[in-house]
């Protein structure tokens, strides 16, 4: 009887999906919306890194994005990094202009820091895993969707993501970031919430370490502009000025 | 009341053709965008073999004005550089001190039409082949200035020169075409500075005069050419390339040009000679693998006898695979293993008919934002090694601060060894400034 109760119970949370109409899948490609717009389009993010309360480091890039598939991310600060640019087209090109050519690099590595590419990207969690309901669950008074992602492939920032989604206006509200070990690397909390491209979205990120939580990533999306971008924009051999 | 009349045209006039611009421009969506970079340098550097006085102490400035207007860009650049230490340093002689002390060059200076399918640039700019680490092995486009002897950034080290370069651009492949209508050459290190031309101590007995020819003239029958293509498959990054043009590296000429004093020449020439080449990028986790193999037909090769010097035909077979390992997300990590082979040898021969080279590489953060890059490269046919640190610590967002070595290890006449003297220790500042 024990062991009927929560199972029915899951059957019922199921069913309340249901009655949306709404898979854990299309849950998640509503939280998608929120953080960003569809189609192809240029945004900038500022990326502010904290030890304690101590910014560490400061970088700008400048994003173009094509239905999330493709993505080109450019520093445009420090100075000094300026014109470094990462392509994210099915495998992972490095630009960098003192050497003049792109150059493949191992899909994990990273333009920055503890941020992962696929952070500044603002890559689509609906594109790149597959959501299951996890379960429901009461913060602060509001109710939410714990939903768990699993990576479609290794192109994904992470193996598994976990994401609180609000069930009344599918808010993405917070995330825990997870190893292929299962380790948990990261939470993130999304907040900030602006009109993006006509729509209301969520415009800020903070990433904190797992394990030493005073390390902290500031993400400002801002900038959005709708662009006509063609798949060969993000083909490597453009990507030379 | 003429004259004012005129002077009144004359003040009209400009208002009239600024509005005209004014309307123009707004009548079209691309607006006409300047961007200006300059880079400075400063490098202390002293001999870490022997006596340690002054390697270098050089001040370099890299220049670029960049205008965009919609889908057409131009840009113009130069670079020059000022060394202190020839004149300075009573190891090197005066004519050192005054044929190397500076130098200008153009950079980039070229006029750019881009589409998304389409690029056309024509004018002085960089071409680069290759998916290798550090080494030139598939970037055969450009000469090089080796009066550094590869050491620094790799942009610095290709010297621009003119050429069209047209590039159509699918979705996932592209083929490019270039063509340089005047051929130019390395720029190799003068006699008597760090890196020159060692072929001196070959001809002990005498005098020797060595001249090198930097261009051809400009003609039909001097021009070079080249294709290249490149696709994906199967998550294989793969490009393949053919190109005829004149050797960059110069060979030489031996004449006896006075028996007593005894004197020679060594004058340089750059034959016709054609490169093929496929490369290849692939990842297999946490691996990542590069390959380069190369074939250049009709190379020649010095070789030194007794009292002689002579050059003999060889086609050149050049191998690499390079295994970069990704798992450890801010560093980039590998080793990498090439052969160039010739297919034949004389007696004598400078070049080693086999050269194996092993290099290993990892650069990535410290501390912060402060970055070490460690390069080390073995020559196994001769023992001799080349090791590169660079440890870059930035002071702010336009300025970084860079503490380095080089050291050249190995016997008098092996590959990195010929220049152990040269290795050094040197601290370098450089500053970024940029506008729009």
């Amino acid at each position: 009887m024990t062991k009927i109760i929560p199972s029915l119970l899951f059957i019922g949370v199921l069913a309340f999906s249901n009655a949306y109409g709404l898979t854990a899948q299309e849950i998640v490609a509503k939280a998608d919306e929120k953080r960003g717009p569809d189609g192809s389009f240029s945004f900038s993010v500022r990326v502010k890194d904290f030890n304690g309360k101590a910014l560490a480091q400061e970088n700008v890039y400048k994003v173009h994005s094509k239905d999330m598939k493709y993505t080109l991310v450019e520093t445009v600060f420090p100075e000094r990094l300026a014109g470094r640019k990462l392509l994210m087209a099915g495998s992972l090109w490095l630009y960098l202009p003192t050497l003049k050519r792109p150059t493949r690099v191992g899909l994990q590595q990273r333009l920055t820091g503890e941020v992962a590419n696929g952070d500044i990207a603002r890559a689509k969690f609906s594109n790149d895993y597959t959501a299951k309901f996890e379960k429901r669950e009461k913060l602060k008074g509001v109710s939410y969707y714990r939903l768990i992602l699993t990576a479609k492939d290794k192109t994904a920032a992470y193996r598994k993501v976990r994401l609180w989604v609000a069930e009344k206006d599918f808010y993405p509200l917070k995330a825990e970031f997870f190893a292929l070990s299962g380790k948990l690397l990261k939470t993130g909390e999304y907040s900030e919430l602006e009109t993006v491209m006509g729509k209301p979205r969520l415009t800020a990120l903070v990433i904190k370490d797992a394990l030493q939580p005073n390390k902290q990533s500031h993400l400002k999306y801002y900038g959005y502009k709708k662009e006509n971008l063609d798949e060969k924009f993000f083909n490597k051999e453009s990507l030379a000025d | 009341m003429k004259n004012s009349s005129t002077k009144n045209r004359w003040l009209i006039n400009p208002l009239r053709a600024l509005s005209l611009l004014v309307l123009t421009s707004s009548a079209f969506p691309a607006q006409l965008v300047f961007d200006t970079r300059m880079e400075l340098n400063s490098r202390l550097a002293y001999h870490l073999m022997g006596a340690s006085d002054l390697a270098s102490h050089r001040h370099w400035l890299e220049f670029d004005q960049k205008a965009k207007f919609g889908e057409w860009t131009a840009i113009a650049g130069f670079r020059a550089f000022a060394e202190v230490a020839y004149a300075s340093n009573s190891r090197y002689n005066l004519s050192v001190a005054q044929s190397e002390s500076s130098d200008i060059m153009p950079n980039d200076i070229y006029v750019q039409y881009k589409n998304p399918s389409f690029v056309a640039k024509v004018g002085y700019q960089q071409v680069v082949w290759g998916e290798a680490f550090g080494f030139y092995f598939a970037d055969v486009v450009n000469p090089k200035d080796t009066r550094d002897f590869g050491l620094g950034d790799m942009n610095k080290q290709r010297l621009t020169v003119p050429m069209v370069n047209l590039k159509y651009v699918f979705s996932d492949a592209a083929v490019q075409l270039v063509y340089i209508p005047k051929p130019y050459f390395n720029r190799t290190a003068a006699p008597g500075t760090d890196f020159g031309n060692v072929y001196s101590s070959l001809f002990p007995q005498g005098k020797l005069i060595v001249s090198d020819e930097r261009t051809l003239p400009l003609a039909l029958n001097n021009g070079e050419f080249g294709v290249r293509g490149s696709t994906s498959v199967g998550g294989v990054d793969v490009g393949a390339f053919y190109f005829n043009y004149h050797d960059r590296s110069p060979n030489y000429r031996f004449t006896l040009t006075n028996p007593s004093p005894l004197e020679a020449r060594l004058d340089g020439f750059h034959p016709r000679i054609q490169t093929v080449g496929v490369t290849a990028t692939a990842e297999q986790e946490p691996f990542l693998y590069r390959l380069e193999a190369l074939s250049t037909f009709g190379k020649q090769f010095d070789a030194a006898t007794a009292g002689s010097y002579t050059s003999y035909p060889a086609n050149e077979y050049v191998g690499v695979l390079g295994v970069d390992y990704t798992k450890i997300a801010n560093w980039r990590m590998g080793v990498q293993v090439s052969e160039n082979y010739l297919s034949q040898t004389a007696a004598g021969s400078i070049a080693s008919q086999s050269r194996p080279l092993v290099t290993l590489h990892a650069s990535g953060p410290i501390f912060r934002q402060q970055n070490l890059e460690v390069i080390f490269s073995y020559a196994p046919n001769d023992g001799s090694s080349l090791t590169q640190l660079r440890y870059m610590v930035p002071v702010s967002s336009r300025i970084e601060l860079l503490f380095g070595a080089d050291m050249l290890l190995g016997g008098a006449q092996s590959q990195f060894g010929r220049f152990q003297s040269a290795s050094r220790g040197y601290v370098l500042l450089k500053g970024y400034l940029m506008g729009t």
